[in-house]
Order: structure tokens, then C-alpha cells, then sequence
């Protein structure tokens, strides 16, 4: 199943959406919003926004991805580091698998 | 609610840490470093006990502590930390066993005949030691005979804890401006969290269930609000790790806290005063899972957030007591404790006890 980037923002922002239900710091949804690496997520944030995201990919796409790759956690190159990157990375993962 | 039990002087005045070095630190065990630095022949630790220096030695396999200070001219038989080489001191040279005795003494003539009575004066003072897990525990005149008999009624549930702990994450070592026991108390109350810990600590949700005292000891028992969300990501990370919901703090009278959060982490940290109004604070933060599965690097990036999680909150404490400490030495009020403070008390009444003043 291939998305388009509209229906991948919409994946991010839902994951997004629920990660603020719990979050201490909730997360802005804004392409250029910072989130790992400067942003308002540490580590254990970020496996958390990684553990909804999957599940978000999961129910719409039947994929279940492993999105927790070394580089994720590398901030200066983090697919994680904003939104935009975030989507980016999500598509690229979607085609490669 | 209750009035402390001590009065602003206690934490200020030289000649009360003088009685307590005597009538608590001496008599208690208290963990000075890690087996993980003594794992070789020859390899050593030195710390110090309210002032007190203690050297830990490998001597082929078996660990022995001794006071730091040569039984010759008085010079401590370390200066550094931790290191490899036998138990000589760097004054003179004399080199001593796993007893204690002088063997090596340079130019032994110049002392004329040595007596076994004499090399038996010049034998190091020996310090009791125990291994708990990953740390090893010294005590110069033990109250107790054993340490886990100094747990009384915690020695099971603290000795697990310890145990579990397997991997040093993260190592703190700190000055602080305050008497030793303005830390000690800080971390015996959450009802502080709010407001010094607004940024960190507190957006947790910490909700303590139950605080307890055991003998001299004492623990807090918490939930923490966001522990679903936490422990679910802790999952992922750590996926064959058994975790719990529970944060427990543990004193282990008179100055160790050790922390079990999650039943993941372990944190051990040792209060120790080198005057009346200084403080070093030495943090360790172990990991309580070794295992393999799962990522490593996504493991890796969640020890060390939690280990700067720690390190944050020691900050923010450290501000907070050094203020108190500054307000002491001119107050003469007594603190009110509520009851959220209970675990103070309970630390005042084992203090007093020992100083003789109940």
C-alpha cells in the first residue's frame, strides 16, 4: 500500500496527537517543529512516539516496521529530529519495504 | 505533624559532625566504591568516611580494607582514587600484606631489631568489608557484626536490589555548600518535588503509597503517574527485562540511599560529610538487565536519558540545600514536619539515639 505525503502527515500527527495525551511536554505538530535533538523529546520519549508511530503504521498499512534504527538517535541526522524528517522518513521506509 | 527533633546548630556546629564521625560513621557500613575497579590482583579503591580514608586491596582474589595511613609516618598509602600496585606507601616506601604487617620496609637496619610485638603495633588498622552485588560496603568499628544484619528487617528486599544492579551506567561525584544531613533530609521527602523539581522529577506524577521505617532504616514506596507510558517504552527497549510499577527509596542509615525504579535501575548514592557545612555526593546508576535482544543503541540512548535524568534532579537538590544551609547558620527556628516529611523523623530518632541525647 503506498501513501501519499498528505496521508503520511496524517500518520505523524495522529501518533503525534496520542503521544500528547500522556506526554509531560506535548509535542507541536508544525513541519518544522524540533523533536529529537533540540526538541521536546528525550529518549524515552522518543521510543515512546516510536512505539505509537509503528502502531499507527500498523493499522493503517498492515506493515509493521521497525522504526527504531541506530540513526534515529543520532540528533544532528535523526529522522526524528522534526516533522518534515519525520515524514521523510516514513515514506522512504514504507517504498524500501 | 511533629517540631524536628534537632535544633539549626546540628547542622553547623564542627564539634557535632566530631560526635558523629565517632558515633555514627564509625559504626556503620557504608559502600565506598564498586567490585568492578578491584577485579585484579593489586587493584585498589581509596575513599573516605566523614573524613576518615579507607584503601580497599586486591591481594590475590581476597579484598581487605585498611585506614589510609601508613602505620610509619603517617602518610596516606594512597592519593589517588583507584589504581593497580601493591599496598606501598609513596612516602617512605613501606610495603605491606593482607594482614596488615610491614614486609617491605626500606633500609630495615636503621630500626634496629624489629620485634614481632612491635611489627604487631605497625600493623595497618584493618576496616570490616562486605560485598553486596556490585558494591563493596567497609565499616571501621561495625556496630553490627555483619552488614546484612544491619539491614535487620530490609536485608532480603535490599539485598535483591543490590544484587540485580549489574552494569554501571553513570558515576556522580559532587561538593555541595550544606551539612550532610540538609541533603540526607532533602531526599527523604517528596513533598519538595513540586516546586524544586518542577521541570523534572515532578512531571512524573510520583504519588508515594507508603513510607516505612525499619529499625533505623526507612523506605518510600511510590507510583509514579506516568508510569504506563514509561514502563511500555521501557518494554521496547528492554524487551525480555522483568520491570515493576514501583519506585522504592531506601535509607540505609546513616547516609545511602539506594533507588529501585522500574525494578530496572538501581541507583546508589552515598552522602558523605567532609566538614559541617561540605558535602561530597557520590552517585552510582546501574542497570539491572545485561541481556542482548532488542536494540542496543535505542538501550543505550535510554540509559544514559535516565542517567542525566539523575544528574538533573542532583542539581536542583544541590541549589536548594545550599540555600537552607546558608539560612541555618543565623536561624534559630526549629523545622515542622508534616506528615509527607515522616521519613525525617524517623532518620532524626536513629541520630539521636546515637549521639546519646534520647
Amino acid at each position: 500500500m503506498t501513501l501519499d505525503d498528505e496521508s503520511l502527515l496524517g500518520l505523524v500527527h495522529a501518533a503525534i496527537d496520542e503521544y500528547n495525551e500522556s506526554a509531560t511536554v506535548p509535542l507541536g505538530k508544525a513541519e518544522d517543529t524540533p523533536l529529537y535533538g533540540g526538541g521536546a523529546l528525550d529518549s524515552l520519549g522518543l521510543v515512546q512516539l516510536i512505539i505509537v508511530l509503528e502502531q499507527h503504521v500498523l493499522d493503517r498499512t498492515d506493515r509493521a516496521l521497525a522504526l527504531a534504527a541506530d540513526k534515529a538517535f543520532s540528533p544532528a541526522r535523526s529522522p526524528f529530529r522534526d516533522v518534515a524528517s519525520l515524514v521523510a522518513y516514513l515514506r522512504q521506509r514504507l517504498q524500501e519495504e | 505533624m511533629t517540631w524536628s527533633a534537632l535544633e539549626p546548630q546540628h547542622y553547623t556546629e564542627p564539634s557535632v559532625l566530631e560526635r558523629e564521625r565517632e558515633l555514627i560513621f564509625d559504626a556503620q557500613w557504608v559502600p565506598v566504591g564498586l567490585v568492578s575497579d578491584l577485579q585484579a590482583d593489586r587493584d585498589f579503591i581509596a575513599a573516605e568516611v566523614a573524613g576518615r580514608g579507607v584503601v580497599v586491596q586486591n591481594f590475590a582474589g581476597e579484598l581487605r580494607a585498611f585506614e589510609n595511613v601508613c602505620s610509619h609516618r603517617q602518610s596516606p598509602l594512597r592519593t589517588c582514587g583507584r589504581g593497580n600496585g601493591p599496598l606501598r606507601c609513596p612516602y617512605h616506601g613501606w610495603t605491606f600484606d593482607s594482614a596488615g604487617v610491614p614486609v617491605g620496609i626500606p633500609q630495615r637496619r636503621s630500626f634496629g631489631d624489629m620485634s614481632p610485638s612491635l611489627l604487631q603495633q605497625l600493623t595497618l588498622d584493618r576496616w570490616a568489608l562486605e560485598v553486596v552485588g556490585p558494591l563493596v560496603f567497609v565499616a571501621r568499628k561495625p556496630r553490627e557484626s555483619s552488614l546484612r544484619s544491619s539491614m535487620g528487617s530490609l536485608a532480603s528486599e535490599l539485598t535483591d536490589v543490590l544484587q540485580g544492579a549489574r552494569r554501571c551506567l553513570d558515576r556522580s561525584v559532587f561538593e555541595l555548600g550544606c551539612n550532610w544531613k540538609v541533603m540526607l533530609e532533602n531526599g527523604l521527602d517528596a513533598y519538595h518535588v513540586p516546586l524544586v523539581h518542577a521541570q523534572t522529577i515532578h512531571k512524573h506524577g510520583l504519588d508515594e503509597l507508603a513510607r516505612e521505617q525499619h529499625g533505623e532504616h526507612s523506605v518510600g514506596r511510590f507510583a509514579a503517574a506516568s508510569s504506563a507510558r514509561v514502563l511500555r517504552a521501557l518494554r521496547y527497549a528492554y524487551p525480555e527485562a522483568s520491570l515493576s510499577e514501583r519506585y522504592t527509596h531506601f535509607l540505609l542509615y546513616p547516609n545511602t540511599y539506594v533507588v529501585s525504579v522500574y525494578g530496572l535501575f538501581v541507583v546508589v548514592s552515598r552522602i558523605d560529610p567532609i566538614d559541617a557545612s561540605t558535602t561530597r555526593f557520590e552517585s552510582s546508576v546501574f542497570v539491572s538487565w545485561d541481556g542482548e535482544q532488542g536494540n542496543v543503541t535505542l538501550r543505550e540512548e535510554v540509559n544514559a536519558s535516565n542517567a542525566a535524568f539523575f544528574r538533573n534532579g542532583y542539581q536542583e537538590d544541590k541549589l536548594i540545600c545550599e540555600q537552607v544551609q546558608r539560612a541555618l547558620r543565623y536561624t534559630e527556628r526549629k523545622a515542622l514536619l508534616g506528615t509527607e516529611e515522616e521519613r525525617i523523623a524517623m532518620f532524626h530518632q536513629s541520630w539521636l539515639r546515637d549521639l546519646g541525647r534520647a
